[in-house]
Order: C-alpha cells, then structure tokens, then sequence
C-alpha cells in the first residue's frame, strides 16, 4: 500500500511550542485518526502538510509529489475542513460555489447542490446564520465537491452535538468506500475515531507517541488489574504506565498477548484508545522512557 | 484570480450600493450648489469676495473647488477595498485560501485587481455625476471635470499602493492606525509648508492649485502606475516570504 503522505524530520519551533522531528505515513485508502490533547501540535502539522505556515526543517510528500514544488497541483486534490469556517459570513453557499468554480479546476456545481440538499443547507442564506453544524456541514460540501482524493480534517467535529456529529462521521465513511480515497482526520474526541479510524497516530507536545494500525494498537495494549504488591513482578520493559488506587493497580502493557501468558495472577483487559493515549501521555511528561505513574484518588465507595 | 475577485466584491457589495446612492446624492448636490452660486445665496456671498484683493481669482477657485469636491466623493469610495482585508481577517479566510489550488501571489495580485477595478468603478460613478453637472450646468467643460476626477483618482490609488504593503506587513492588524499614517505625513507636510507662508502666498498657491492641478494629470497617472507595481511586488514578496505565523 503506498503513502499518500509521506513527513519526514518535521520541525517547526514556536515560541515555547515545538515540533521537533515528526515522522508521520499516511497509507493511501482509509482514514488515519490523528489524536492528541489542544495544543499538542495536529493544526500545526496540518498546517504544515498545507504548506500554510512555513517550516524550519522537514520533507514532506503528497501523492509522492514535493508539496511545495507541486503545490497547486496536489491541492486540486485536497479538501480541506477545519474547526471554524473560514468564508466570509456575507457569502451565500450560491456565492462560494461560485467562487471554487474558478479556483477548483474540477469543481461540480451539481456535486456540491447534491451536498446541500442532502445536509438541508440553504443555497441563498449568508452563511453567517448558520449553526456551528451547518457550517461544518458547508466546509464538507465544498470539499467532497471537486474530486478530492484526500481529506485533511482539523476537528470537524469538536462542538457538535451527537447527532450531527454521526451523521459527519458516516458521510466521512462514505468517502474512503472509494479505494483511493483517505483521510486524515484530526481529533481530541477519541470516541470518533475509534469508530471510524483505520490508523491511529498519536501526537503529544509536537512528537509523535504511537503509529499503527488501529486494530494492532488495541491488540497489542491492554491493562493489568492487579494488587499493588504485584507490580514488582512486572518487568518495567512491559509496561508504559502505571496508574495507582486504594483498590490497587492499573498497568498498561505494550505487548498485551505475553503479559497476558507471563503475569497470570494479573487480571487482562482490554484498553481502549482513550487509555492509551492517557498512559502514553502521561509517560512523555515525566520525560521518561521507561513507566508512567499516575495515581488515582478512589473517593467514596 | 476570477473567484477571489468576485469574493471581494461579496464582502464590498454593500459599499457599492452605498456607493451608487452617493453618486446619485451628489450629482444632485452638484447642480444644487451651481445653481445657489449662480442665482442663489451662494451666489451673494461669493461675490462679497470680488471686492478683496484677488477676489475674483479666488471666487474662481472656490466656486469651482467646491463642485469638484462634491464630484470627488464617490472617488473616495475607492479605500473601502481595505474592507476586505478586515473581512479576510474576521472570517479567517487566510487558512482556507492557504489550503486552495491558488498561489501567494495570485492571492495577492487578486487583491490588487479586485483595487483597481472598484477605483475605476469609482472613476466611472465620478465622470457620470462630473458629466451630468457638466451637461446641466455652464460650470466647466466635461473634459475639465475629466482631468480633475483622474487626478484624484491617481491620488487615492497611490494612497492605496502605500497602504496595501503595510496591511500585509501587519497582517490587517492595526488597520486604523495604517489608514491613517499617510493622511497625517502629508496633512503634517501641509500644515508645515502652508504655515511658513504668508496670507497672500497662501491665495497664490490655492489660486495656482486650482488652475494648475490638473496640468499634471498624466505625470500623477504615470507614478500611480509605478507606485501600483512596486506596491504589489513588496506585497506579493512579503506574503511570500511568511505564513500565517501563530
């Protein structure tokens, strides 16, 4: 399978923010969810893959082509959505269609009045009138309107209610049904992309944590239930994080099926992506290799 | 270039119809003032001035200013292009556009197309009310009105081309404060210059204004097309050089 994305040694420093060194590959088909906490560098990576703010040092490919070299060229086959709209509120769906009709040189004025019928927009209303949901909404109609192969999504879907939210989930499933289809979908709200995610990436302070297969992250991690005394037992090489409570302890595992043989007096679970992220997390800001410590306080009960 | 044009004039639609009702408003105000300075009590205090020294020069000068100023409003109309670098900024549309098929400097360029267009719309709305005062009234000649409405034309674009490169350095930050930079350099210069003169240099050079400025139309125009590619070239190389920053 090739990449569609393909960054290397990205590094963009701000002031007291950096990126230092991503190596991130985005398999061509299927969606890549990019997961991390608000700051933790995935607009910036956006940005950088869009060559919208310059970077110090870094190799990026699109389509295999050099990004800024065939800048246009690659972005006739990109849409984009971001978190907030971007059109001037003045503007009328009507009006910005008009508008992509110059810029998109495959821009389907049929496709994108398809889109708004479908998402119940209205053609002539100042876009400024519309809810948070029909502004995301626009955002998508317009870039699934030129023959996009490629989705770069900034949290399409923070501050949207569940129902909206679904209903955005299942158009983005719709989309990579075509097999050269692939998205990149950025989120905080690991729930959405554990649904719909192919890959998974985590980013955290502007590096990147984990990449994989969703599937293959979830099969590898897993969490130990065990009595405190226990955890000496665990080689620290097993573990990327341990989170203590009156009860006991919690310790994440990075090769879920020989801890699950090696540690039988350990109660195996499976961990979710949101657990991962928080263990992997928590790890980076100690700024250790080994084990994180997290300690729980059980009230009540 | 064709889309981002037409996006400007979105966010400007409303000043152009504003803009319409003025050009209507002072063709009106035009043929009002001619016929109070002709008939009128215009008339009358006007020509209390005939009396002073260089009064007649000076009736001159201000009966003609003063329509001229009236037919230059719409002119002025041409500065709300800064609008869209406020509306750009209030939608965010920098990271959508940064996202599109279009480069810098197309983006760029759009900007200062979508300028020159609205300025020669607004050179149009000004020779229609100039050519409807000239038609109505035995004021001035057509072709006089003509040279006075390009010469402020060339003027306000050249404001613009000094402006543009600093909206681009600043990013559309402190939009006022630019606007106003070049109006209080030149306002200063005046109040200086004019200052060291005495009353009757004063009337020479109003006198001399009025009779003159419009000699220089074509060497204003020449620099107004300078200024216009040394403008878009410091913005076109500015926004290529930065992003969007953060």
């Amino acid at each position: 399978m090739s990449n569609v994305i393909e960054v290397e040694g990205l590094c963009k420093r701000y002031d007291g923010f950096a990126i230092e060194n991503l190596n991130l590959s985005i398999p061509q088909g299927g969606i890549m969810g990019f997961i991390g906490a608000n700051g933790a560098g995935k607009t910036t990576t956006i940005y950088s893959i869009l060559n919208i703010i310059p970077v110090d040092a870094g190799r990026i490919r699109i389509f295999g082509k050099d990004y800024k070299k065939d800048e246009q060229e690659i972005k006739q086959d990109i849409g984009v959505v971001f978190d907030e709209m971007g059109y001037h509120e003045i503007m009328t769906p009507l009006q910005i269609s008009r508008m992509m009709k110059f810029i998109y040189h495959n821009w389907s004025e049929t496709e994108f009045a398809k889109y708004l019928d479908r998402f119940g927009l209205p053609y002539k209303k100042q876009c400024g009138t519309f809810s948070r949901g029909m502004r995301m909404k626009l955002q998508i109609a317009v870039a699934l309107s030129h023959e996009a192969k490629l989705l770069l999504m900034d949290e399409p879907t923070s501050g949207l209610d569940p129902v909206v939210r679904n209903e955005m989930l299942d158009i983005f499933q719709e989309f990579v049904e075509e097999e050269d289809h692939t998205i990149l979908l950025s989120s905080h709200i690991i729930e959405d992309l554990e649904r719909i995610a192919d890959e998974i990436a985590f980013i955290d302070k502007g590096r990147i944590l984990l990449a994989d297969n969703k599937d293959v992250i979830l099969e590898q991690h897993a969490i130990l239930k065990g009595k405190k005394q226990d955890i000496s037992k665990i080689r620290s090489e097993d573990m990327v994080g341990v989170k203590r409570s009156a009860y006991g302890v919690e310790i994440l595992v990075h090769d879920a099926s020989a801890c699950r043989r090696r540690y039988p007096e350990f109660l195996c679970e499976p961990a979710s992506l949101e657990d991962i992220m928080l263990y992997y997390v928590s790890r980076e800001s100690k700024g250790t290799t080994g084990a994180s410590e997290m300690t729980v306080e059980n009230k009540g009960a | 270039m064709v889309g981002l044009i037409q996006k400007d004039m979105c966010v400007l639609r409303r000043q152009l119809l504003t803009l319409l009702e003025v050009a209507i408003g002072v063709t009106v105000l035009g043929v009002l003032f001619f016929l109070s300075a002709k008939y009128g009590n215009i008339a009358k205090e006007l020509a209390s001035m005939e009396s002073e020294p260089n009064g007649e020069a000076m009736f001159f000068v201000a009966y003609r200013m003063t329509i001229w100023m009236i037919l230059l409003i719409p002119m002025t109309f041409l500065t709300t292009i800064q609008e869209c670098f406020k509306a750009d900024i209030q939608a965010g549309f920098s990271v959508v556009a940064g996202s599109m098929p279009i480069s810098k400097r197309t983006l760029v360029c759009a900007r200062y197309v979508g300028s020159m267009l609205l300025s020669l719309f607004c050179l149009g709305v000004s020779l229609l009310a100039g050519g409807m005062v000239a038609v109505t009234t035995d004021a001035f000649a057509f072709s006089e009105i003509a040279r006075w409405c390009l010469c402020a034309f060339a003027g306000l674009v050249i404001y613009n081309m000094i402006i543009f490169p600093l909206l681009y350095w600043f990013r559309g930050k402190r939009m006022d404060l630019i606007m106003l930079f070049p109006l209080l350099t030149v306002g200063m210069y005046i109040i200086i210059k004019g200052g060291q003169l005495d009353d009757a240099e004063l009337t020479e050079a109003l006198i001399y204004l009025g009779e003159h400025a419009a000699d220089y139309t074509w060497i204003l125009l020449g620099i107004m097309v300078v200024c216009v590619g040394i403008s878009c070239g410091i913005s076109v190389w500015l926004e290529e050089r930065r992003g969007l920053g953060k």
